[in-house]
C-alpha cells in the first residue's frame, strides 16, 4: 500500500471500531474453505479504507446470493491472447449454470457468435454456420466464470487491494458508488476469457467498481486495465431475472477429407 | 529437419537474389498459430507468430510446466481447433474457423471443440 494511503486508512480506522478495519471478507460469514484457499494461495484479502471495505463486503454477500444477471462485456485496446472482444447475454448462476447471448470473436475480423450454455455444454454459432458443441470452460468464452465463487467478479472483490471510495455516478439510471482499487491484471483479463500462462505472476493493476448505492449492493460495473492501453469492462443489470435457455440443434457431423498437418511442423496430430 | 535445412537454404538464396535485383513490392508475411494440450486436457492456443517454430514454442511456454504439454495442431494463415471426446484430442486447421473445427471433429470422430484460435485477418 502507498504510504499516504496507509495513513488515510489508519486515520479511518482510528475513528471507527477495530472490527470495521479488518480486511477479512466473504460476506457476513466468510467460509472456512475460502479462507484456507486464500492462505494456500497466499493471496491478500480485501483491504482499503473502512467505508470502501464495508461497501465491498456487502457487494460480495449480494454477489454470492446472485441467481441470474444480464451482462455486457466490452474490451478496448490490444489484449494478449484475447479471442472474445465483447459479449452480451443473460447468465443464470443458480441452481444450475446456464447462459445465452451473442459474443464478438476474433475470427476473420470481428465476427458475431451466438452462444448457449446449458447442461455443461457450450454451443456456439460463429459466423452463422450453425451451432457447434464446445467443452465448457474457456473453450469458447467462460461466461460462467463471471460469477464463479473462485473466479470472476466475486473473487476480484474478495481480493481487492487499496479499496477507496472514489465518487458517485449514475449507470443506466442506477445511483452507484465508485470504488477504486487494485487487482491482479490476470483476474481482469479473465473476465474477457483470457487465461494467464501457467505459472506466470500477475502484477496489481487499477480496477474501478461501481456498486449500487442503496441496498442490495449489486455490482453494476467493473472496469480494469489488464495491460497497458487496454481495458476490460463488464456492465451488469436485471439481477435475479432468469431467462429460459434451451439447447440448440448442433450442425451435422462434417463429412469429407479433414485437413492435413502442414509440412514443417513438429506438433502431434492427436493426444490420447 | 532435412526439409527445414533445404527451406533455409532456399530462403538465403532468395534473399541474395532480392539484394541483387533491388526492392520488390511488400508482401504480407505469413502468420502461424498452434494449440497445445496438457495431460489434464487444458488447451493453450496461440496465434500470430512469424514461424511454426515460434508458434509451437509459445504454445509450450503458455502451457508452462504443465505435465504432458503437447502441441497437437500447428497452422498458418487460418485457424486451428482441437476437438475432445472421451479423453481423446485431435487438432485440425483450415482457412476458416468452420473448416478448422470440422477438421478437428472429423479426425476425432466427433465430440466437442476444446479450443480454437485464428491468425489475424483470417477465419
Amino acid at each position: 500500500m502507498h504510504p499516504k494511503a496507509a495513513l488515510v486508512a489508519l486515520a479511518a480506522c482510528s475513528a471507527l471500531t477495530l472490527g470495521a478495519c479488518t480486511s477479512t471478507v466473504g460476506g457476513a460469514e466468510p467460509s472456512a474453505q475460502s479462507s484456507s484457499a486464500d492462505e494456500a494461495e497466499n493471496r491478500p484479502t480485501l483491504g482499503g479504507d473502512a467505508a470502501a471495505v464495508a461497501l465491498v463486503q456487502s457487494a460480495i454477500a449480494t454477489s454470492d446470493a446472485l441467481e441470474a444477471v444480464h451482462f455486457v462485456l466490452r474490451t478496448t485496446g490490444a489484449i494478449d491472447r484475447l479471442q472474445v472482444v465483447g459479449a452480451e447475454g443473460n447468465l443464470t448462476v443458480k441452481p444450475r449454470t446456464a447462459a445465452s447471448g451473442t459474443a464478438t470473436v476474433k475470427a476473420g475480423g470481428h465476427t458475431p457468435a451466438k452462444f448457449v450454455l446449458i447442461d455443461d455444454t457450450m454451443y456456439a454459432d460463429i459466423g452463422g454456420k450453425g451451432f457447434v458443441a464446445h467443452r465448457t470452460g474457456d473453450s469458447f468464452y467462460d461466461v460462467a466464470a463471471l460469477f464463479s465463487p473462485t473466479d470472476g467478479i466475486p473473487d476480484i472483490l474478495r481480493h481487492l487491494q487499496s479499496a477507496a471510495v472514489a465518487g458517485e455516478g449514475q449507470i443506466d439510471g442506477i445511483a452507484t458508488t465508485r470504488i477504486a482499487g487494485t487487482a491482479p491484471a490476470a483476474d481482469i483479463a479473465e473476465l474477457a476469457g483470457v487465461r494467464t500462462a501457467h505459472g506466470a505472476t500477475s502484477p496489481q493493476t487499477p480496477v474501478t467498481i461501481w456498486i449500487q448505492k442503496d441496498a442490495p449492493h449489486h455490482v453494476v460495473r467493473i472496469s480494469g486495465v489488464p495491460q497497458s492501453a487496454a481495458e476490460v469492462e463488464v456492465t451488469l443489470s436485471k439481477w435475479g431475472e432468469k431467462v429460459s435457455v434451451t439447447a440448440p440443434s448442433a450442425r451435422p457431423m462434417p463429412t469429407g477429407a479433414a485437413t492435413a498437418t502442414p509440412p514443417g511442423v513438429s506438433g502431434k496430430p492427436k493426444k490420447n | 529437419m532435412r526439409t527445414r535445412i533445404i527451406t533455409l537454404g532456399a530462403a538465403i538464396m532468395s534473399a541474395a537474389a532480392i539484394a541483387i535485383a533491388g526492392p520488390v513490392p511488400a508482401q504480407a508475411a505469413s502468420l502461424w498459430g498452434a494449440i497445445a494440450v496438457d495431460d489434464d486436457g487444458t488447451a493453450w492456443p496461440t496465434a500470430n507468430h512469424p514461424s511454426a517454430e515460434a508458434a509451437e514454442a509459445d504454445a509450450q511456454a503458455y502451457c508452462g510446466n504443465r505435465r504432458g504439454c503437447d502441441v497437437i495442431v500447428t497452422f498458418n494463415d487460418g485457424c486451428g481447433a482441437v476437438a475432445w471426446n472421451d479423453s481423446r484430442w485431435h487438432g485440425g486447421h483450415g482457412r476458416t474457423l468452420g473448416e478448422a473445427e470440422d477438421s478437428a471433429l472429423q479426425l476425432n470422430g466427433g465430440g466437442a471443440i476444446q479450443a480454437w484460435v485464428c491468425t489475424d485477418g483470417h477465419g
